[in-house]
């Protein structure tokens, strides 16, 4: 096999690794330290290796010690620092497994624990690649609480592997000794100078002792003690579920070099070659008054390095216990964390990349979106048409002439993703009156009424349509991004505070898909499609009605988030491109996006809970004190809304501003042109073509009581001036919702 | 070793709340055949039939249609739980989830109600608006597990 190295091809043997192959060819040196540029080798034959670090094409910081040599290898030496390569990579798996027992290491421990192990077995290595072993060039990386271990394999994949026992048998490693130049090439701790084929003097071997390998242990937080005898720290105490075996125990190891600080230049005795810290610069930490290891080694920078000091910080508790004249048992040692050895990030992500970084989800009426030509708006996870620009639209374009056929004709919209949720049972108007702020009782089989939800806080947390369907059974709105909120919100409730009331919720969101036929034509477009009357009189603003339409069960509400005549159509999901084909098939139907209903209900003030509030906005604040009872019993946040702060009648207040130009939304607003104290800010802020102007709601201190007054907006570089009024700006009287004559 | 993944047709779907009704699981994650219909266990007071109308439990505390809530997707063929390892956390070996069992549980970032109809069968019922998210996953699993070692 042949490999390049630093741009010379070298051969190498099947089964070397890169370090291996360097050094039978006599490469002792050929790296370089980080910070003093000083030439570095090979020095270890394991993860600890602290210089001998590659570039290998777009992966980087790898340990030549653990990279298996391929025939064609290209590798660069680095000089402790990684290089990031944009790279088009295949995704790296991650794969969940599943065992009675996992053992980690191969060793002599390793198989005697693995030969006794009953039921299934996981048998991980990350030096080893022999066939007994259930995953060779395994790493297990992360050892978290219940045993549940992640392990890198290769740079292939990443297992998540939840294990009912954990066998460490993850040996020992070598150490230097800490001597002046140290970390000249061509000194290698003994057993791996033993074990390499190196030309004849080219290498020498040292050792410092033997240092178990205790990060997975003390990553689970089992306790470490110091022993003498090895001069490292081992496992101590018990942990459930986990066992160490072996020389990770600290047993078998050899007893540890006789230790004193040699004389010498101490600048020259490195403890940890990674980050170039010597005696020098621990002697210097303790001088600064440093006196626990961890301030010691975030002051060095010892044990930092992509290796986590596995080589030197047994060493580094030797030297400075020694400077200050203690026992190194009394110094203890630095917190081990995962992950044990580095874990390229693709591994981390796995799939969830590209395309599939997030699901996006999508109503049954998207392929109909797609092919008229949506322009897309992610609303939480969910895909929906923002506008059906024509050609030759731009969005403003498209947005008016929605807007305006909502207004002036018949226009639709998809609104499946609207969330919906089942509530049934005996209790259903008890749950319903405990958690939104206005009542249910008088609430008729037949009639729909807009309802709000706040936090204990008296915040408003959702708003939606809520109908009663049945005696006993109601289906609630909620806001699109928050219906697993408002479900879960819902549930917590009901499950941890009362859990006598006799009433269960079932989402139906997707149960239902849901058109929005909006607009003064609505009516008589529907009219031939259904046979549910849809006079004004024989089905009333709020009302409810079953039926069909276009052939298909129905559940009709007549409610409108747009000021107009509208009817919402709910369906079965599996039958909306029917009813939406055939509305658009009865007449001239313009279908519209998000963007023009959230001008259409701007213009009549209604709130997005979410855009114009955040948490800390009641229904006070809004202008709909109106729909907090005062007569039924108590409710989620009614006890705030007698707390002196939540009462105030100067709190930030939803007003509508009439500005000169068109406001940015988050725009401060300001009582004069040289003002420095905000008193509110825009939190939406549209083109109106009802209108023919621009116009904003905003949330404005005591903003109610400044209508008819002069504000101004901060926009780049300037101010905007702006008439503040009422937030409902389009038909205030309400003249519109029962039809006008087309 | 792999599999074949399919979207099979789903009749109907009612959701069954409160007290058990008679013949359904009551072991947590189990399912049973009542009537010629699979009743899968959800929680403690909560069901999922596949088959049948609202009007068919009378006696329930609260039933829904939810029919069009779910659709369905089989893994079929001794790789189907190697497919799911890629994304679910839940531990798929026969003596832990035998057949006739069910649960709750994502598979990759999509909820999902996981039945295993047959040893080598894996059925997964999912929202329609995440189907076209986990179809893309499974057959992105399915083409890597084809050509890998």
């Amino acid at each position: 096999m042949r490999f390049r190295f630093d741009g010379v091809e070298y051969g190498a043997r099947e089964g070397d690794t890169l370090a291996a192959a360097l050094v039978r060819n006599g490469v002792v040196g050929g790296f370089r330290s980080p910070y003093r540029g000083r030439p570095r080798g090979v020095t270890t034959r394991d993860e600890s290796e602290p210089s001998a670090l590659v570039q290998v094409g777009a992966r980087t910081l790898v340990r030549a010690t653990l990279l298996p040599v391929v025939d064609g290898l290209e590798a660069e030496p680095l000089a402790g620092k990684g290089r990031l390569v944009p790279a088009a990579r295949r995704p790296l798996e991650s794969v969940y497994a599943h065992c009675d027992v996992l053992v980690v290491g191969g060793g002599r421990a390793g198989r005697v624990a693995a030969a006794a192990a009953q039921g299934r077995l996981v048998w991980l290595d990350g030096l080893r690649d022999e066939p007994e072993l259930t995953h060779g060039r395994t790493w297990a990386v992360g050892l978290y609480d219940d045993n549940w271990v992640v392990a890198l394999e290769r740079e292939r994949r990443l297992w998540r592997i939840r294990a009912r026992r954990v066998v460490l048998a993850t040996g020992a490693t070598e150490r230097l000794p800490v001597v002046p130049d140290n970390d000249r090439p061509g000194v290698l701790v003994a057993s791996a100078a033993a074990a390499y084929e190196a030309p004849e003097g080219a290498v020498v071997g040292l050792s410092g002792g033997w240092t178990p390998r205790v990060a997975l242990w003390s990553q689970a937080r089992g306790r470490l003690r110091w022993d003498e005898r090895i001069a490292a720290p081992v496992p101590d105490g018990e942990l459930p579920g986990v066992e160490c075996v072996g020389s990770a125990t600290g047993a078998g190891l050899p007893d540890a070099p006789a230790w004193r600080l040699v004389a010498g230049d101490e600048d020259a005795m490195f403890v940890d070659l990674e980050r170039d810290v010597t005696v020098a610069d621990l002697r210097r930490a303790l001088r600064a008054g440093l006196r626990s290891l961890e301030h010691v080694k975030r002051y060095t920078t010892a044990g930092t390095g992509s290796g986590q000091g596995k080589l030197g910080n047994a060493n580094a508790v030797l030297v400075a216990a020694e400077l200050l004249g203690v026992e190194p048992g009394e110094l203890g040692t630095t917190t081990v964390r995962p992950p044990y050895v580095p874990v390229p990030f693709p591994a981390v992500a796995g799939r969830d990349r590209g395309a599939l970084f997030d699901p996006v989800r999508v109503t049954p009426l998207d392929a109909w979106h797609a092919a008229h030509g949506a322009v897309w708006e992610n609303v939480g996870q969910w895909r929906r048409p923002r506008y059906y620009p024509l050609p030759g639209e731009d969005m403003d374009a498209a947005v008016a002439r929605e807007c305006a056929a909502a207004r002036e004709g018949v226009a639709t919209m998809d609104a499946s993703p609207l969330g919906k949720i089942d509530v049934q049972g005996p209790d259903a108007v008890e749950l319903l009156n405990r958690l939104y702020t206005n009542a249910f009782d008088s609430l008729a089989v037949g009639r729909c009424r807009y309802a709000v939800m706040c936090t204990a806080d008296g915040m408003v947390f959702d708003d939606g349509v809520v109908m009663r369907v049945g005696p006993k059974r109601f289906v609630c709105t909620t806001t699109t991004g928050n219906a697993a909120a408002v479900l879960a919100w819902m549930e917590e409730w009901l499950q941890t505070e009362w859990p006598e009331l006799r009433v269960w919720l079932t989402s139906v969101t997707e149960q239902w898909a849901t058109v929005a036929v909006v607009g003064p034509g609505s009516r008589d477009l529907l009219t031939p499609l259904t046979d549910v009357p849809l006079g004004r009189d024989a089905f009333e603003f709020m009302g409810l009605r079953e039926g069909v339409v276009a052939g298909i069960p129905a559940r009709i509400c007549r409610v409108s988030f747009s000021g107009e005549l509208a009817f919402e159509v709910n369906v079965d999901g599996r039958r909306s491109l029917g009813l939406w084909e055939a509305i658009h098939a009865a007449g001239d139907v313009t279908p519209y996006g998000t963007e023009a209903m959230h001008v259409l209900r701007a213009e009549k003030g209604y709130p997005i809970v979410g855009q114009d509030t955040d948490g800390t906005v009641t229904p006070h604040d809004l202008g709909m004190g109106w729909i907090v009872s005062r007569t039924k019993g108590d409710f989620v946040g009614r006890r705030s809304f007698a707390r002196a702060d939540t009462a105030r009648s100067d709190r930030r207040q939803l007003v509508g501003l009439l500005p000169d130009a068109l406001l940015p939304e988050g725009a401060q607003v300001v009582e004069s042109p040289v003002a420095a104290r905000a008193i509110g800010h825009v939190t939406s802020s549209y083109h109106s073509v009802a209108l023919g102007r621009p116009f904003a709601l905003a949330l404005v201190s005591d903003g109610r009581a400044r209508e008819g007054t002069r504000v101004w907006a901060l926009a780049a570089g300037g101010t905007i001036e702006a008439d503040l009024v009422g937030s409902v700006l389009y038909d205030p009287e309400g003249m519109r919702r029962d039809g006008v004559p087309v | 070793m792999t599999a074949s993944l399919s979207e099979p047709p789903l009749a109907a779907q009612v959701a069954v709340r409160g007290a058990p009704q008679p013949g359904f699981p009551v072991a947590p994650n189990t399912t049973a055949t009542v009537e010629g219909r699979l009743v899968l266990w959800l929680g403690p007071d909560e069901w999922l039939v596949l088959g049948g109308r609202e009007e068919d439990f009378p006696g329930a505390d609260a039933v829904v249609d939810v029919s069009a809530n779910r659709v369905a997707f089989e893994l079929a063929g001794r790789g189907a739980a190697d497919v799911l390892a890629r994304g679910c956390p839940l531990d798929l070996h026969p003596s832990a989830f035998p057949p006739g069992r069910c649960a709750q549980t994502l598979v990759a970032k999509a909820q999902v109600v996981l039945h295993r109809p047959e040893h080598d069968r894996l059925t997964l019922l999912v929202r329609p608006s995440f189907a076209p998210y986990l179809r893309s996953w499974l057959d992105a699993v399915l083409r890597d597990l084809e050509g890998s070692p």
